[in-house]
């Protein structure tokens, strides 16, 4: 609601909006606005506050004159409830959003909206001294650059861009300017559009009524067209956002958008009707709808601060639940939950090796911040505890948090440390099995391919000299050559046990199967096998279990077995290996004679279940 | 006879032809893996082709595979596959499909030149040969309830022979006995170990083989 006369002081400050004052308090408040110590500007804002509750009361008071003000407040109960419910919310929320501290210039802008709103009826407070009411008027008609203001900074508190600055600048400079104007050369006496104030202008210098008149169908149409533009911003804004910034931009966008686009209603309507007669049925139900809006506005304020504090207690209400058994990642869907922000993720800090890891404590990537996702800092004495990427506002997850979150976190991550230590560990057994392998292989195939050649290549050449001795007819070298002969024959005979012994050839190229039934044919025991059937398996696996039956078998002759079957089941991804035998109970012998096949066997992530006589082995087969 | 002979490492190769020639065996052609060998034998049309088992470029069963390609691509040559490996699967596996004219021997058994000739002249004639030692250590193996026990030592002698490839006539002039009583032990043997005796000489081999294995 905008209202002309008078002339406007004009308090210019660097950059920052310009904004007329005569109110030491009111001043005081701006100057916080405007950067001023954080001490001056709370009591300044406390007291503006207070001014405007007077204020409010003050206006509401003038209700019960015998000649009661002329505006909307005053045209019936509904009328002044209304008011009272716009101005005096505007100013608590306002008070509460700058006294919680994150946008306090909201808050602020608030209050003094709230003041501005009451103001129209001191201006219609018909017997009112005339300084008083001229100096409402344009008091009054800051009420529509503060509301648009605050709308536009929402809800950080400051303006972001170079556009939304100049767009905020632009409608504060044609307010004042137009406020100059009509104080300058308005006379209200003359001007038939006058409505609330009709008799005085304390600030004329000369009336020109035509100049007047252009002017304000001017304004009229500039108010218009940036009501309009407010409008559809305000519901663009909720629509492009992400779920949960739409949570915190409705309660306030849209209300202001309601407002907003009453207030080009009021203007076309207007147009129709030159004279605004707060009687009449439209523009009072226009009037009531600002209201109505204003009060929704107001609370939405209040719901970004209290909101937030909800969400932490609910938190806190989780992790008290979470004690109990919390897996990996229960933190994250907690705080997930709890800010009903499905993207949120949690990277876990760990200062000992540099890095950041997942709650499962797989290494990842430092997070950066991206579309639409925001990281929020989370630290406990100091130090950096972990990095919450999430879609809500950043406002809503304070960077210090209550002990009993933090202990929840610390613990997440110590957690997540561990489970990262423990794959690193498991990969690294399984290197080491591996290697260990390989090098027995190589070791068997330098056997096979040095000292074995040589002995054999030995052995050609000494039984050629031993022909060449029979022909020569040398019977002593004969028969010490053929000696030697046996002699090489023997170490090779025991070179290829020792080979095989080392790792058996056929286990690579044949598979599980013929290395076992190989063990069988040596063993000096019976050894059955049964359901031999098994595919090929990969090399690992096949090498765990050609060890393990032979670490078993070992153990079976030990214990004075004269029998053993091998039962031989592959299924469901894994491979199943039973060795039975009729041996002596023997427990220790048992755990000690199978540690190592038992360990090769974890390391693959199977298992080894022992019993006196039988032993089941189960490996998964990737 | 005309034999070809192929093995990666020089040094064996060399020794087992000298030892061949030395014996009298007319060594036609080498080679150091199975390429240059079936190039070889395509070239000389050998009697016998003694194979390395352990050949590149996987260093594991090349042998085998090569040995399998040459009879059937040249049935006229029989190929010795040649291991140091005491490996009843691959010898087994060798024989399942064709058992004539080929034979798996150590080459340890080289330095028994006697053995391998004779082992040569077995295969060209189109017996199954294989090593002793294969057999004594499947013969060796422990078994439940053995019947192989219940046999006489002669036939437990025969039988042994039996799973190196020997033919009855071969194994009447080892044991010096006549054909006819071979012929006898052989049903006998075979009553008693519960198999069903072949025509075919050398599906008894395999037969007994896997019976000895099972």
């Amino acid at each position: 609601m905008r209202s002309r006369l008078s002339a406007c002081d004009i308090v210019a400050s660097s950059d920052r909006p310009t904004i007329a004052s005569l109110h030491t308090g009111v001043r005081a408040t701006l100057a916080s606005v405007a950067g001023l110590p954080p001490r001056i500007a709370r009591t300044a804002r406390w007291m503006a506050a207070a001014a405007g509750l007077a204020v409010g009361i003050a206006a509401l008071g003038l209700l019960q004159r015998r000649v009661p003000p002329v505006g909307y407040a005053a045209t019936s109960t509904i009328g002044a409830s209304v008011t009272g419910a716009a101005g005096f919310p505007l100013i608590a929320a306002g008070l509460v959003v700058a006294v919680a501290g994150h946008a306090a210039r909201l808050g602020d802008l608030a209050i003094l909206a709230g003041i501005s709103w009451f103001l129209p009826m001191w201006v219609g407070w018909q017997d009112g001294p005339p300084l008083a009411r001229s100096i409402a008027m344009p008091l009054a008609s800051l009420a529509f650059p503060l509301l648009v203001h605050l709308l536009v900074v929402f809800p950080a508190g400051v303006t972001r861009t170079a556009g939304q600055r100049f767009f905020v600048l632009t409608v504060y400079a044609e307010t004042i300017l137009v406020c100059a104007v009509m104080a300058a050369f308005r006379d209200p006496y003359l001007d038939p559009r006058c409505w609330a104030n009709c008799t005085v202008n304390a600030f004329l210098v000369w009336p020109d009524p035509s100049l007047v008149r252009s002017v304000d169908s001017a304004d009229r149409v500039f108010v218009a067209a940036v009501a309009l533009v407010v409008g559809v911003t305000c519901l663009a804004r909720v629509a492009a956002g992400t779920r949960p910034a739409r949570r915190q931009l409705i309660p306030v966008l849209m209300p202001g958008a309601v407002f907003a686009f009453s207030v080009l209603a009021k203007i076309i309507r207007l147009r129709q009707t030159t004279i605004e007669d707060p009687f009449e049925k439209p523009l009072f139900t226009i009037f009531a709808v600002q209201a109505v809006a204003l009060a929704l506005l107001s609370g939405g304020l209040a719901w970004m601060v209290v909101r937030p504090r909800l969400a932490r207690r609910q938190l806190s209400r989780i992790l008290t639940s979470l004690e109990e058994s919390p897996h990996p990642g229960s933190l994250e869907n907690a705080l997930g939950n709890a800010l009903r922000d499905p993207r949120l993720r949690v990277y876990y800090w760990l200062p000992a090796t540099q890095r950041y890891v997942d709650p499962t404590g797989q290494p990842s990537p430092e997070p950066a911040s991206g579309s639409g996702l925001a990281l929020t800092r989370l630290q406990r004495d100091g130090q950096l505890l972990a990095i919450v990427s999430h879609g809500v506002p950043a406002e809503e997850l304070e960077p210090n948090l209550g002990p009993a979150m933090l202990l929840g976190l610390e613990n997440e991550r110590l957690r997540a440390e561990i489970l990262g230590h423990l794959e690193e560990l498991l990969a690294s057994r399984a290197r080491v099995v591996e290697a260990a392998d390989r090098e027995r292989r190589q070791l068997e195939r330098d056997l096979h391919d040095g000292a074995q050649q040589h002995l054999l290549a030995l052995s050609y050449e000494l039984r050629i000299a031993q022909g060449s001795a029979h022909t020569d007819g040398e019977g002593a070298a004969e028969a010490h050559l053929a000696r030697a002969v046996d002699h090489t024959q023997a170490a090779l005979d025991e070179l290829r046990e020792l080979a095989q012994g080392i790792y058996p050839a056929v286990l690579e190229r044949g598979g599980l199967v013929p290395a076992v039934a190989a063990l069988a044919d040596t063993a000096s025991i019976v050894v059955e096998i049964q359901q031999p059937d098994v595919p090929r398996l990969p090399a690992h696996v096949e090498a765990a279990g050609y060890f393990a039956v032979r670490k078993a078998l070992d153990n079976a002759i030990a214990r004075y077995a004269m029998h053993a079957t091998l039962t031989f089941v592959a299924v469901d991804g894994q491979l199943h290996i039973t060795i039975d035998d009729d041996g002596l109970s023997d427990h220790a012998n048992r755990i000690t004679g199978l540690r190592s096949a038992a360990d090769r066997i974890t390391t693959l992530g199977g298992t080894l279940q022992v019993d006196p006589t039988t032993c089941v082995v189960v490996i998964p087969c990737e | 006879m005309r034999v070809v002979v192929a093995d990666d490492v020089m040094l064996t190769r060399e020794g087992i032809v000298r030892l061949l020639r030395d014996a009298g065996i007319h060594v036609v052609g080498q080679a150091g893996d199975a390429d240059q060998l079936l190039k070889e034998v395509a070239l000389t049309k050998p009697d016998v082709a003694l194979v390395d088992i352990r050949m590149p470029p996987t260093h594991t069963d090349e042998g085998l595979v090569v040995a399998k390609r040459i009879r059937l691509e040249h049935p006229s040559v029989a190929v010795l596959v040649l291991s140091q490996y005491v490996e009843p699967t691959y010898a087994m596996d060798l024989i399942r499909d064709h058992p004539e004219h080929v034979g798996y021997l150590l080459k340890e058994r080289v330095v028994d030149i006697a053995t391998v000739v004779d082992a040569l002249r077995r295969l060209v004639d189109g017996e199954t040969v294989i090593d002793p030692t294969l057999v004594a250590r499947l013969l060796r193996r422990q078994r439940r309830s053995d019947p192989v026990a219940t046999l006489s030592q002669r036939e437990r002698q025969v039988l042994e022979l039996i799973a190196e490839g020997l033919s009855n006539r071969a194994i009447a002039e080892r044991v010096s006995i006549t054909e006819r009583t071979v012929e006898a032990h052989v049903t006998q043997i075979f009553q008693k170990l519960g198999l069903r005796d072949s025509p075919h000489q050398h599906r008894r081999v395999l037969a007994v083989l896997t019976f000895l294995r099972s």
